[in-house]
């Protein structure tokens, strides 16, 4: 066992070491050989993992649209790629699979079921083994490299090899399976059952056949006759080493089928983009049959570097100067999950479109061929030629990208941003997330967000983040349409998303799309996955503190398709070995989480989605207090196509969010306080393309109500009275219209009107509207080399009352009335967009001006909870900010990640005056949240697709704070004497993360693949001041102290299997 | 691992680097018709100055009710003011007026709130802890009230010495069975450094019940052997409450997440020759609530004897390695005559000898209810 073991651990670093590397050959060496260099194995082991044991065979290559004859070829069964041989056989390459269509390989046909799209077909070669009338028979070897006890010569290598070594217990496994394309789908052929079920009522007539041989057949044997028998077949030997493809080449002589007829020929969808007779007419006219073929006939190809037809022939008629509409989705080839952000790029007339969040797109195109290019970061760039017949659709998968190949060095960020309006957006995907250490190693999307330049927070253990000066309740955070209140967990320490099931995320700091209304700051849309719509995947994640899990896959293949993750955490042992002097070493904190998501695709142009995601935190600090605080959301989106050119997406949904304290100092004080917000909201959204506009436009209705305290008394002894505040209700409608006008290729517009209303349902109610804008405008310089300009008006009619640092469970949600007006805010942002290094360094200057009325602040001694006339402790402020930004962000390469550096203010002043009272007498006075200088470098480096390092450093001004001034005595002991509001700061902070991760190898076909991450928090062990805080133990001595969440290094290490 | 996490959070000590001078005018106490009306009045000192004392302001401080009579202040001590307010009316209103150094303050006229009924105090006990609780009943509206008091209590120390060493001599003396608890038996008296802040505002009724106004350990010496307490309560404005309940919670910060961020609430008393100066505390027009609460902890089992530490425990001196005046000089002292005539006997802390190392005095209040002398 041990020595399996060892076998296996020395079998994973070989393959981890087999060469990855890319070379090029000298010259103008043809496509074909310009590809990965093929794998070597450098352990030692027994069998091949060659498909054809016996060495390199003689063949044709139909490679990335081109024919490649007379070449030496093999197939690497473990990795389903291609060998080919240099023409100077020095070395072997192997071209990229997805570019290959297929090959002949001594005779013998190989297809590439998936790059036909046949659906059901795995990725890698497929050999023909017969081919009848209404469907063809494939054999498939996979060789997997396992180390086990005991002789494997023969079946287990899949040939008797005369050098076996017993001594060596690794070897490439052989597994050959047969599959069956029929209508459109492949079926694997595992059991004469699968056959009868294939073609049901033929059972008879294949019993008929079989009972004439003398001998029981073998199942292999079995298939063959079977298959001859009931597709109208071609072979009647049973011969499985000696396949179909062979006999085709032997023209009619080989169509001795019984009972087909020799003379027909299976038409099934592979088999019809062949090219025609290839296969049985003689070698001199191969080629020119191809090009035959190429030139006159339909090719729709359901994968890339294929030529599209796009609408139908009938429509070439038109003027070839003729525009028409081309949309489609593109999405993500492995998960099926669609891509927003992708830039659709034409060559031809330079005009471009992006993805939207459903990863449709909208592009008008001139008739004739075009060249479409399709680029997104974390994919690869794809070319695919289009034969554009009239309007119509073409839908596009993409391929994770590559980190290794050079061709990749073209950045698709970049591109996408020299070409968008948008200012100030920033699109994180969940693998980026997953490489930033965080404290306790797991992936946490709202810490990736806060390495984001212009994205604050008030410290490391507190609730929310501040985006361009603005305050944590001024963003907009959704969740599959559904509104997040509280976005994190255990007071901060974890975000409330889990990344397991995130798709990606996109946080709109100025130029907020005029789809989005209600927060003044920001907007970030969070996303989580569709589903695998092929296999059912799952994943475990197992930390110090939190465990975490999901699963995902098919419900109905291809249609339904469904996702469920969950999070839990045992984290009450941290607490309470914390130190007497921290103040929380007898408390208790916990959450869970629970997403799930069904999708459900009626057609191509329609689907639905639910989602529902509930969560739950509990801590207590003291073990008489204890916090309860729940998010729950449901949705449901249904997203039509409508005609051509309009894409439709409804939603709509519940949202709840829901606080607790239970407090019993004594059984006559004990009570329990709650609040809430739920609100139910509909969403209806259509985007058109007219010409070189695209329009959006819809609206929405969101309703609220609002408890802000529910206050009862814990037990009957308990003196405290039952009250309640009373439920708030109001509904929030909006309307708008949106406009992206591409006026030139360098020129952009975009520009819209919401119409933001508000009606308070309380008594006296209050009824207000307002227009928001949106205007902004790119100008493309050159390709590399653009500037961007825009301003957004903003209005809020929710707000969050607090007079604590960070967000507490505490804090007072409250609407707009009567007396408390809604926020009103305005950004003018202007950015200038550099891209250097050949495509590999972004860089960027973002400055903005922000200006808020209405936003609340608190007196001094404001009572926020169960106050009946809380307008009456609140004040109305200004607010402005400001700031430049600037960044330098690398995305491709095996060093990726940014640098930024950002100076900022935040600042707040009373907008009446009230004497003394007036906070520090009405002059501006820094935000909680103001931190003028703060430096942020996040990167990962790429030593091997298994071995990755990620580092992130972050640096800022210390925070405000109020301290003390002077000192008194009072009552027969000190008491304080406090400064101007924030006129002080905590130190300065700085910290910096290191992590390893080590992904499992890419070739193993194992049932679970682990991947392991462990690094350090605080690598430098910096005491980062979290508060400072003065007090005089009870009147007798004034001291001032520093609390430090992380005052020391935090090693991590968190294990992740996936299934 | 698991200390390294058991060590993440921490608080350190931190100075921050203040600016400016603090001098803002103190006012501290309330007005008390039917009583005397004591007034502090003293000035803010920056926080990291040595002293918080300011040697007092030189003001003329007076009360004025709302008929236009004026009751005077003396001057008594470098802070206290008292004004003769024994013969005032509750009924009428009343404002504090104050001249300090060129600048005149006041308050508006504030009416005087009744004195809450006392329902009962009582003790009540824990594993660990005991308490003394206080109901009251309100009165008018009123529904915040402060409560401070006078606490004194009897104990002794934990060895009754019948010896006594003389370090000149170097000889030890038998203590006369007249002055056995000269040393063994003292009173000492405290004044809790902050009011109690009660606030029935959420409660059924205007009244409170069993709220802890005192709270220790059972093993303090308070509770050891009798332990008493003068109470005063009164009933104070939303606006007092406010005031003080802030001035309680940024002086004694916490660092917590959750805290509300300090700030400097707005005093009753202003300068109305200078608007702009800040002045601290709240002042208030009230009636006060007094009562007695004494409590015989030997008969109810209340005190739980605390574990001596080593320091603590007896010890025979090794006078091979130490002299008897090297004990001495560390402060120890002999307790009992259990061991070999002339000595060494048995010694122990000065501490736990003599009680008045502790705080404590012979100054045996009246009405005491024990014979210990």
């Amino acid at each position: 066992m041990k020595k399996t073991i060892i076998g296996v651990l020395l079998s994973l670093l070989a393959v981890s070491v087999a060469a990855q590397s890319v070379e090029r050959e000298e010259g103008d060496a043809p496509a074909i050989f310009r590809g990965r260099v093929a794998t070597q194995y450098s352990l030692v082991y027994n069998g091949t993992y060659l498909w054809d044991a016996s060495g390199y065979r003689h063949g044709d290559v139909f490679f990335s649209g081109r024919l490649y004859r007379d070449l030496d070829l093999n197939v690497n069964a473990s990795e389903q790629a291609l060998v080919v041989r240099t023409p100077s056989g020095r070395r072997s390459v192997s071209p990229d699979t997805d570019l290959v269509a297929w090959f002949t390989m001594d005779g013998k046909q190989f297809v590439n079921l998936s790059y036909y799209g046949v659906p059901g077909a795995m990725f890698g070669f497929y050999e023909v083994e017969s081919a009848g009338k209404d469907a063809t028979l494939y054999r498939r070897v996979d060789k997997e490299l396992i180390t086990h006890q005991g002789t494997h010569n023969g079946t287990e290598i899949g040939y008797v090899d005369p050098k076996y070594k017993d001594k060596i217990l690794t070897f490439f496994n052989y597994r050959e399976s047969f599959y069956v394309e029929k209508d459109g789908m492949l079926t694997r052929v595992k059991t004469k059952k699968d056959m009868y079920r294939l073609f049901p009522g033929q059972k008879k007539a294949i019993r008929q056949r079989v009972n004439m041989y003398t001998e029981g057949l073998e199942l292999n044997d079995w298939i063959h006759v079977a298959f001859d028998v009931v597709a109208g077949g071609a072979s009647t030997k049973v011969m499985a080493s000696q396949p179909f493809g062979a006999d085709l080449r032997r023209g009619g002589e080989s169509y001795r089928g019984v009972p087909g007829d020799g003379s027909s020929r299976y038409e099934g969808p592979v088999m019809k983009v062949l090219p025609g007779g290839y296969f049985s007419d003689g070698e001199d006219t191969r080629h020119s049959d191809m090009l035959k073929y190429m030139q006159e006939n339909s090719l729709i190809a359901s994968f890339r570097n294929k030529v599209y037809e796009i609408g139908s022939r009938v429509s070439t008629k038109k003027s070839a100067a003729a525009m028409v509409k081309v949309t489609g989705v593109v999405s993500d080839v492995s998960t099926g999950e669609p891509l927003p952000g992708v830039t659709v790029y034409d060559d031809k007339t330079q005009r471009y479109a992006q993805t939207d969040k459903n990863g449709v797109y909208t592009l008008t195109l001139p008739l004739g061929e075009n060249v479409l290019n399709f680029s997104e970061v974390t994919k690869e760039d794809m070319n695919i030629r289009v034969m554009v017949n009239g309007q119509g659709s073409l839908d596009i998968p993409m391929k994770e990208k590559s980190t290794m190949l050079d061709e990749a060095m073209i950045s698709a960020e970049s591109r996408a941003n020299h070409r968008t309006t948008k200012i100030g957006l920033e699109r994180v995907d969940v693998k980026t997330i997953s490489k930033i250490p965080s404290a306790f190693g797991e992936g946490d999307l709202i810490k990736a967000v806060l390495t984001l330049p212009g994205v604050k927070s008030a410290g490391e253990a507190s609730t929310g983040f501040n985006v361009r000066g603005g305050s944590t309740d001024q963003n907009l955070i959704l969740f599959n349409e559904s509104t997040i209140y509280n976005p994190s967990h255990m007071f901060g320490v974890f975000s409330a998303f889990n990344t397991d099931v995130i798709d990606n995320l996109e946080l709109y700091k100025s130029s907020i799309p005029v789809e989005y209304g209600g927060r003044i700051s920001s907007v970030l849309d969070v996303k989580s996955r569709s589903g695998n719509p092929e296999k059912v995947k799952a994943s475990l994640g197992i930390g110090l503190l939190t465990s975490h899990f999901h699963v995902e896959g098919p419900i109905v293949k291809d249609r339904t398709t469904f996702v469920v993750g969950g999070r839990t955490t045992y984290s009450d042992w941290i607490l309470k070995n914390l130190p007497p002097s921290s103040g929380y070493a007898n408390g208790s904190a916990g959450f869970s989480d629970l997403n799930m998501s069904v999708n459900h695709r009626f057609s191509d142009r329609s689907s639905i989605q639910a989602h529902g995601y509930w969560s739950r935190d509990r801590f207590a600090f003291s073990g008489d207090t204890t916090f309860h605080y729940s998010n729950m959301n449901a949705s449901l989106k249904w997203i039509q196509k409508i005609g051509e050119s309009t894409n439709m997406t409804v939603s709509g949904g519940f949202d709840m969010y829901q606080n607790s304290l239970d407090d019993a100092p004594d059984a006559f004080s004990a009570y329990t306080l709650n609040t809430s917000i739920k609100q139910n909201f509909v969403k209806m959204n259509f985007r058109s393309q007219m010409g070189a506009h695209t329009l959006s436009y819809g609206g929405g209705m969101l309703s609220y109500a609002l408890d802000r305290g529910n206050l009862m008394p814990a037990s009957d002894s308990s003196l405290v009275a039952a009250r309640a505040i009373g439920i708030e209700k109001a509904v929030e409608p909006s309307l708008y219209v949106g406009d992206t006008w591409n006026m030139t290729d360098e020129f952009s517009l975009d520009g819209g009107v919401r119409m933001s209303s508000f009606l308070s349902l309380g008594d006296p109610g209050k009824f207000y509207a307002n227009p928001e804008f949106r205007l902004s405008g790119k100008y493309t310089f050159n390709p590399n080399l653009s500037v961007k300009a825009g301003f957004n008006s903003m209005t809020q009619y929710i707000h969050l009352v607090t007079n604590s640092s960070s967000i507490s469970p505490m804090d007072t949600w409250k609407l707009s009335d009567a007396d408390i007006k809604p926020q009103k805010g305005w950004q003018a942002a202007a950015g200038a967009y550099w891209t250097v290094m050949n495509g590999k360094v972004d860089l960027s200057l973002d400055a903005y001006y922000k200006r808020t009325s209405h936003y609340l602040d608190y007196k001094s001694g404001a009572q926020l909870s169960m106050n009946d006339h809380l307008a009456e402790d609140l004040v109305e402020t200004y607010a402005k900010s400001y700031g430049v930004e600037l960044m330098a962000k690398k995305s491709v390469g095996k060093l990726t990640g940014w640098v930024s550096y950002t100076y900022s203010r935040a600042l707040l002043k009373e907008m009446y005056d009230r004497g003394t009272a007036t906070i520090n007498r009405g002059e501006w006075y820094n935000a909680p949240h103001d931190k003028p200088h703060d430096v942020k470098v996040v990167g990962n480096y790429q030593f091997t697709h298994r071995y990755s390092l990620s580092f992130n450093l972050d640096y800022s001004t210390g925070r405000p704070v109020t301290l003390p001034v002077g000192k008194f005595m009072y009552g027969g002991g000190y008491k304080l004497l406090y400064s101007d509001r924030n006129a002080y700061r905590i130190p300065d902070y700085f910290r910096l993360d290191l992590g390893v991760t080590i992904e499992p190898g890419h070739y193993l076909k194992q049932l679970a693949h682990m991947s392991v991450t462990f690094g350090c928090y605080n690598v430098t062990g910096r005491k980062n001041a979290y508060s400072v805080y003065y007090t005089t133990h009870g009147g007798t001595d004034v001291k001032g102290y520093m609390v430090s969440v992380f005052a020391t290094q935090i090693p991590y290490v968190n294990l992740n299997l996936k299934f | 691992m698991m200390m390294a996490m058991a060590a993440v959070s921490c608080v350190y000590p931190f100075q921050a680097e203040v600016e400016g001078e603090s001098h803002d005018l103190v006012v501290e106490g309330d007005i008390v018709p039917g009583d005397l009306t004591r007034i502090y009045l003293r000035y803010s000192v920056p926080v990291n100055a040595a002293s918080g004392m300011t040697g007092g302001v030189n003001a003329t401080v007076s009360v004025e009710d709302e008929k236009g009579k004026v009751y005077k202040a003396r001057k008594v001590g470098s802070e206290l003011y008292e004004i003769d307010t024994e013969y005032a009316s509750a009924d009428l209103r009343y404002r504090l007026k104050i001249q300090a150094d060129g600048l005149y303050y006041e308050t508006d006229f504030m009416s005087v709130t009744a004195a809450p009924k006392l329902d009962e105090v009582t003790y009540q006990l824990s594993e660990e802890n005991a308490e003394i609780v206080l109901s009251l009943q309100g009165k008018d509206e009123n529904r915040h009230y402060k409560v401070s008091y006078l606490e004194t209590w009897e104990y002794h120390s934990d060895y009754r010495a019948k010896v006594t060493y003389d370090p000149i001599s170097e000889t030890f003396q038998k203590i006369p069975d007249t002055e056995i608890f000269e040393f063994y038996y003292c009173w000492r008296t405290a004044r809790p450094s902050e009011s109690v802040l009660m606030n029935a505002s959420g409660n059924v009724t205007n009244s409170i019940k069993r709220q802890a106004i005192k709270r220790a350990s059972r093993r303090d010496k308070r509770f050891s052997m009798v332990y008493r307490m003068d109470i005063e309560v009164s009933a104070i404005s939303d606006g007092a409450y406010d005031y003080l309940k802030n001035l309680q919670q940024s002086s004694n910060g916490s660092g917590d997440l959750f805290t509300p961020t300090p700030s400097r609430m707005e005093s009753n008393v202003r300068c109305v020759s200078d608007p702009t100066r800040l002045v601290v505390g709240y002042v208030d027009a009230v009636r006060k609530s007094t009562t007695r609460y004494q409590l015989d902890c030997r008969s109810r089992n209340i005190y739980k004897v605390p574990i001596l530490s080593d320091e603590q425990n007896l010890f025979i001196p090794d006078t091979e390695e130490l002299t008897l005046n090297d004990y001495y000089t560390m402060g120890f002292r002999p307790v009992d005559d259990r061991d070999v005539e002339g000595g060494p006997y048995y010694w122990a802390n000065a501490i736990c000898t003599d009680c008045r190392k502790e705080g404590g005095n012979k100054n045996k209040p009246e009405d005491w209810p024990t014979f210990d002398e």
